[in-house]
Parts: structure tokens; sequence; C-alpha cells
């Protein structure tokens, strides 16, 4: 894609083309929109709220059943906006930090009657932002995986921060896949992509482990110190031996 | 003698519509700030009855500024004002030692009701949150970035109101051993081994009122 925008002459200047920059500036773009729409249009709104409120207490009573279902109506188009501001990218993720955002992830889950996930640990502090987001777009994906695939009745969050590394397990009891299988040419990816890329362009690893009927476990482990790279010869997780169950990368 | 007020909200339009209704209401507006920073300056220099904040501002977001307007002047009794209906920013907000807590989408209805129970001495959120004060007292909801599991939670809750093990353990209905477990590991997780330090951190995390 990047290829083909400075082809079609050069309108998209791209100057990193790792996946992490163009994934960085996405997020950015997320962010920017989202923090327009919330803080802007909403409470633009908030404010035509109160003044139409404040009117209401004035008006007779025939204008004022039209006024409410006009606010009606306002109120509406407000929480469609937050709506769409919050699936671009949360506020609670840059306000409030990594847990909270997971516990809200979760909680949404649940509530279009996935899986009931529970969150628990703990980053120890406000880890760097990109690590952040990462985390946070790992889990949703694997959540979304056990939604789609797992068929799971529950599922765990996990964050450990230790020995300078923050580790996310997702674990589900749905209906497992053959890892070995999973990674052959051709087949479907599961978002497992995605989500090893996100892992190794912060420097870290991932390692799923699955059998069909046992349920699924992602472990991602990233560094938490400052400018964590990618290492060139692409080291980071090192290839595990030994559990034929476990694929590393 | 009219109530001080201090309004901090990075949108013009809301300080101007906001100020209109709360000087009809008979309130003091003493200062206006556009950003979090400068909200905390005015709370210490002014020292107001109250002080309304927006969540999200530039330089210093509103939890922060009410978390450092805490610090730095005590007496001033800060009441959030915000779009977000997320439980998560209430409970975060709760430990941030706010008052009140307003929805934007409310404003009409619930500012003014707030802020006469707020300046009372009361705690006050917009009814659609209010559930989360109660999850929170309750140790059911984790604020913020809190490594205990709900249960150690509970535990921690009861030990902070007094509790012995013994008690701890026959009000959850589970053995003393567990409790002592549960009680073990919190110390642990938390790094804190003695049970003052217990309670003074669950009245941080606002798991129970000092």
């Amino acid at each position: 894609m990047t290829a083909r925008a400075l082809s079609d002459g050069g309108a998209v200047v791209v100057s990193d083309r790792s996946p992490r920059g163009l994934e960085e500036r996405l997020e950015q773009e997320r962010r920017r929109i989202a923090h327009a729409l919330h803080d802007e249009v909403a409470q633009l709104l908030a404010v035509v709220q109160l003044a139409l409120e404040e009117v209401r207490a004035e008006v007779p009573a025939s204008v004022r059943s039209r006024l409410a279902e006009a606010l009606a109506r306002i109120d509406e188009a407000a929480g469609r906006v937050r709506r769409i501001a919050h699936e671009l990218r949360p506020a609670l993720l840059d306000d409030l930090g990594l847990m909270p955002a997971l516990e809200f992830l979760a909680a949404g889950f649940a509530a279009r009657g996935g899986p009931e996930v529970t969150v628990e640990g703990s980053a120890g502090g406000r880890p760097a932002p990109a690590t952040e987001t990462a985390l946070y777009r790992i889990a949703q994906e694997a959540l979304i995986n056990v939604v789609r695939h797992a068929g799971a009745r529950r599922a765990e969050i996990v964050v450990e921060a230790a020995d300078g590394a923050l580790r996310l397990t997702v674990r589900d009891d749905g209906a497992g896949f053959e890892v070995a299988r999973a990674r052959r040419p051709g087949a479907p990816t599961l978002g497992l992509l995605g989500i090893e890329e996100r892992a190794l362009a912060l420097g870290g690893s991932c390692e799923i482990r699955s059998s069909p009927g046992a349920g699924t476990e992602l472990r991602v482990e990233v560094p938490l110190g400052p400018a964590a790279g990618v290492p060139l010869d692409g080291r980071a997780g090192g290839l595990g031996g030994g559990d034929p169950s476990a694929a590393r990368r | 003698m009219a109530i001080r007020l201090l309004l901090a909200d990075d949108h013009q339009l809301v300080r101007q519509s906001l100020r209109a209704l709360l000087e009809r209401e008979g309130y003091q507006v003493v200062a206006e700030a556009g950003d979090g920073r400068e909200a905390v300056r005015l709370a210490r220099e002014l020292n107001p009855d109250l002080a309304v904040l927006d969540v999200a501002m530039p330089e210093l977001n509103g939890l922060e500024a009410a978390r450092q307007i805490g610090r730095a002047a005590p007496r001033v009794r800060t009441v959030l004002l915000t779009m977000h209906d997320e439980e998560q920013y209430v409970a975060e907000a709760l430990a941030a030692g706010v008052k009140g807590y307003v929805l934007k989408s409310q404003v009409a209805h619930d500012l003014l009701r707030a802020l006469e129970e707020v300046a009372q001495g009361a705690v006050y959120l917009s009814p659609r949150v209010s559930h989360v004060l109660v999850d929170v007292s309750l140790g059911r909801r984790r604020i913020g970035d809190d490594p205990l599991t709900e249960r150690e939670r509970e535990v921690l809750h009861l030990i902070a109101e007094g509790r012995t093990t013994k008690q701890v353990a026959a009000a959850l209905g589970v053995s003393v051993k567990t409790a002592e477990s549960h009680r073990s590991r919190l110390m642990k997780k938390l790094d804190i081994h003695e049970v003052a330090g217990l309670v003074r951190y669950a009245i941080r995390r606002g798991l129970v009122q000092p």
C-alpha cells in the first residue's frame, strides 16, 4: 500500500516504512480523530443541550414535549459520537492507562454476548505509550479471536511486570487449535500475524500454546525499558525448542 | 455569603454557558481556567469552596488536577464535569478524592444538585454512574493499576475496617486458613507488611473512608 501511494504521485509521503512506523502513525491518526470527535463535537452538543434545557422551562407546555423529543435526539447523537471515538481509540488508554482500558475492553466483550473475561494483574505503573497501545491492541485482537473461533465460555487477561519486562497473557477455555497447522502457508492466520508483528516491533516475543479441545493461551512479553527496538537479526524470542505444542517467534 | 467557585474547562463556550447558569443561581465564579495546570494554580491561590473541572483538558487532565488540588489546597472540594460515563473514570475520580462526578449530558439536571450536596460535605455522582460508588466501597472494583484480585480486595477492605483474620474468614464464608493465605498474598503483592500500612493503602485507593 505504501508503494502504491508513492507511485500514485507521492500524495502520501512515508519516510518510515516499517510496520511499526506505519502502525504508530495510524494510531496517532486514530487518536487525533477520536479526540476531535470526543472533545469538539460532543462538547458542542453538550452546550446545545444545556441551552435547550434552559429554554424548556420558559416555553409553553405544548412546545415543551417537542423540545424534549429534540433533546433526546441530541443525547442519542452525542452517545453515538462518543462510541465512534471510543472505537477508534479509547481515551481511557491515554487518560487512565492499560489496566482500566483492558477492563473496559473485557466488559464490552461480555456485554455483547461474548465470554466472561476477567482482567488481573498490574502493569507496575504507566509503561511507555507505544507499549500500552501495543498490548491493548494485542489483547483486543486476541479477544476477537476468542469470540470468533474459540467458542469459549471464559477468558482471562493477566498482566505482569517483572524483571524489566511486561507480560500479557490471554487465556481461554475454548476449542483450541493445532498451532503447527495454523502456521502453514495459506492457513487462516487468526490475526496471529498482527499480534506477532506488534510484539516484535517492540523488541518483544510472542508465544501461543493451544491444542484442539484444550483452549488457547497467548503470551506476549515486551521489554519495559525506554527505546526498545527491533533486534536486527530477528532473534527477539529465540526459537523455543522442545515443547511441540508451543510455537515461539 | 455566596459560595466561591473555580471553573476549569478548555472550551470557552462551555465555560460561558456554565458561568451564566451558576451566577444565575447565586454562585460566585471567582476564576476560570483553560487547562489543568492553571486550575491547580488558581485553586491554591484563591482557595475557593468548590472547583468544577473538566476531565479532558490540556497540560494536566482533570483527574490529575483534582489529585494535585487535593494536596495543594485540601479545603477545596472538587467536582468533575465530563463526557466520560465509563465506570473506570468514575472509580479513578473517587480515588483521586473527587467529591462530585457529573456527566456533561446531564448538566441541566445534575450540576446544581451536585454543587449543593458537595458544598455541604456530601459526595454526589450522576445517577447513571452512581453504582460505581457502591462497587468501589465493597471492593468489587479495582481502581487504576491495582495488582489485587477481587477476593484480595475484599479481604483488604475488611482488614482495613479493623477485622481480624478470623472475622474476615467468617464474613467471606471461607476457612481461616484461606483468609490467611489471601491476606499474606495481598501483603506480598503490595509489599506492605503491617496492618497500618494496609489501612493507609486502602484509604488511598478509596476502599475505605478515612
